[in-house]
């Protein structure tokens, strides 16, 4: 029965199935370090993900994944400085997943709408990253300008009783790892919807599908604002883990190292893309204390290894040796 | 038979030169119209001006009697003027099935239902046998007759063809005109189908409109069109010698 239902399951579904055992098993094994870093590469995973929903799925390369990410993290930042009522984990959570989405939406809109050609689009997105760091910068008052802000752990609240607090890196972890589970189970049925066939449709063949009676600039705003939503939900919740936001978020920099993530772990793929954030950010971590001269050297030299042998990234890679095994 | 194209004084003009003048038509349900004329005639222009692809400069155009000249080009496809480009437009990494599955997703319906139509459609192009083969590996012909697919797919009452039959082996296009003429007389649909093949446009034995330099030269039928010396003039004699 159970090698029945296995049997039925596409290559990238099981894919992320043992992925998500392994990382739900992983604190039983080890502790320490890993632990309490593995959640932060899980919200990079997010992070590539909501660019894979762009760039794999819509054709739509975008610059400014880490101006949303700050978005959402400074949220965070804010709503624990500014203190309240209700419990600021939620707040932040919401709020910072919320704005960013809306900020999407916005400027999705208004460059969507006049049909932007692509090559701009990639310069706007890139500008949002510039404009959202020195925002960051500037605005000491609200953001502490160059020396950012301190975030605390969140505590999740259920009515005014229940408390659990993800001080520790156990709670944290599998907090993460949920958010991250569920995200990915949203973001692949939204992928497998009528929604996301027409944004392959976009991808395809631009001039078709509009020709098919499909307004191509509402599908393709609609997607960006989703793709900020996401990012910012992660930028939240990393605020919250790592103790601090600073403008270096919203570096273009780090956009850039996003798109790394997606074309080393295949920009079509929704768990290539999770599994390429999570590995490439864990192994920049380890290279970076193994040799902090070389590293980015390296993890460039991995970039152009992966795209030259791999069009499609690990996913498309891991894909073919499958195949052709079994 | 009700009207379902109806184009009056229809102009456009590119920047001072006149590439449709003040042309006539009127196309009613079933009707299937060949348009053929020398090169820079305006037959494209004609068809792009009626898919929303370019403005007209002057004139009206009415679809089901309602004035569409401001209908953006999604809203038309939406209201069954359904275009097949020059060269084949398709999603080419996706395959035959999906592809005619992205033009019936717009009509919300059940997935069995969707399925459905699906084979429906296939069966009607005669791409059945072709449902998971990628649309970039298909024949020149086979491509043609996908794009028609998906405009059936996609509901469209009036198709404008342009230049269906481009690639194809004779053979093909002795089915093209077939099936031209049997989604005509089985399901009641309208055609525009720009031509140069002339084998075709007897084959296909609809009416005629000659345009040249932009104007409505003469129409008629195939012998009439044969016939009229000032056509081969312009035209097939041309081609003749």
């Amino acid at each position: 029965m159970a090698i029945k239902i296995l049997k039925n399951i596409s290559g990238e579904n099981k894919a992320a199935l043992i992925i998500f055992i392994l990382m739900g098993l992983l604190p039983i094994f080890i502790s320490g370090y890993i632990i309490f870093i593995l959640p932060q590469y899980m919200l990079f995973g997010l992070l590539a993900v909501s660019l894979c929903i762009l760039w794999g799925y819509s054709g739509i390369i975008s610059f400014g994944q880490a101006a949303f990410f700050a978005i959402g993290a400074y949220t965070m930042g804010i709503v624990f400085k500014g203190g309240g009522e209700i419990n600021p984990a939620y707040v932040g959570i919401v709020c910072g997943a919320l704005l960013s989405g809306i900020v999407a939406l916005i400027v999705g809109y208004f460059l969507f709408s006049v049909k932007v050609r692509s090559s701009y689009f990639v310069l706007a997105t890139l500008a949002l990253s510039i404009v959202v760091e020195q925002l960051a910068k500037s605005q000491k008052d609200i953001t502490g300008g160059w020396n950012g802000l301190f975030v605390d752990r969140i505590t999740l609240t259920i009515g005014p009783f229940i408390e659990y607090s993800l001080f520790d890196d156990i709670p944290m972890y599998y907090f993460v790892f949920f958010i991250t589970l569920l995200s990915f189970i949203s973001i692949k049925w939204l992928m497998a919807s009528k929604f996301g066939k027409i944004l392959i449709g976009i991808r395809e063949n631009e001039d078709r599908i509009s020709a098919l009676g499909y307004n191509t600039s509402f599908y393709k705003t609609i997607i960006f604002a989703v793709s900020g939503l996401l990012a910012g939900l992660a930028g939240a919740i990393y605020g919250s883990h790592a103790g601090f936001v600073d403008p270096s978020l919203a570096r273009v920099l780090f956009s850039t190292e996003v798109i790394v993530w997606v074309a080393i772990g295949g920009r079509n793929s929704l768990i290539g893309s999770l599994a390429g954030g999570i590995l490439v950010a864990s192994l920049s971590n380890y290279l970076n204390s193994v040799t902090p001269e070389y590293w980015q050297l390296i993890i460039g030299m991995i970039f152009f290894i992966v795209i030259i042998i791999f069009r499609d990234g690990l996913a498309g890679g891991v894909e073919k040796t499958y195949n052709k095994f079994f | 038979m009700s009207s379902l194209l109806r184009i009056e004084n229809l102009s456009k003009s590119f920047k001072g030169l006149l590439a449709n003048d003040d042309i006539n038509m009127e196309i009613f349900d079933g009707d299937v119209r060949c348009i053929i004329g020398p090169n820079g005639a305006g037959k494209t222009t004609l068809i792009s001006m009626i898919s929303g692809h370019l403005k007209p400069t002057l004139g009206k155009l009415y679809f089901q009697n309602k004035l569409i000249n401001k209908l953006s080009l999604v809203n038309r496809s939406c209201i069954g003027i359904g275009r097949k480009f020059q060269t084949p437009t398709l999603f080419d990494n996706l395959n035959v099935a999906q592809n005619v599955e992205l033009s019936i997703l717009r009509h919300n319906l059940s997935k069995k239902d969707i399925l459905k139509k699906i084979d429906e459609t296939l069966e009607i192009v005669r791409l059945i046998d072709k449902r998971d083969i990628l649309a970039n590996e298909l024949s020149h012909g086979q491509r043609q007759w996908l794009e028609i697919g998906l405009l059936i797919g996609n509901n469209a009452k009036l198709l404008l063809l342009d230049e269906p039959t481009a690639g194809m082996t004779s053979e093909e296009t002795y089915a093209t005109t077939k099936l031209i003429n049997q989604l005509s007389t089985e399901k009641n649909l309208s055609a525009i189908v720009i031509e140069h093949d002339i084998n075709f446009v007897r084959e296909l034995g609809a009416k005629i409109t000659v345009l040249h330099l932009g104007k409505v030269f003469t129409e008629g039928t195939y012998n009439q069109i044969e016939k009229n010396k000032k056509v081969r003039e312009i035209y097939l004699g041309k081609a003749d010698a």
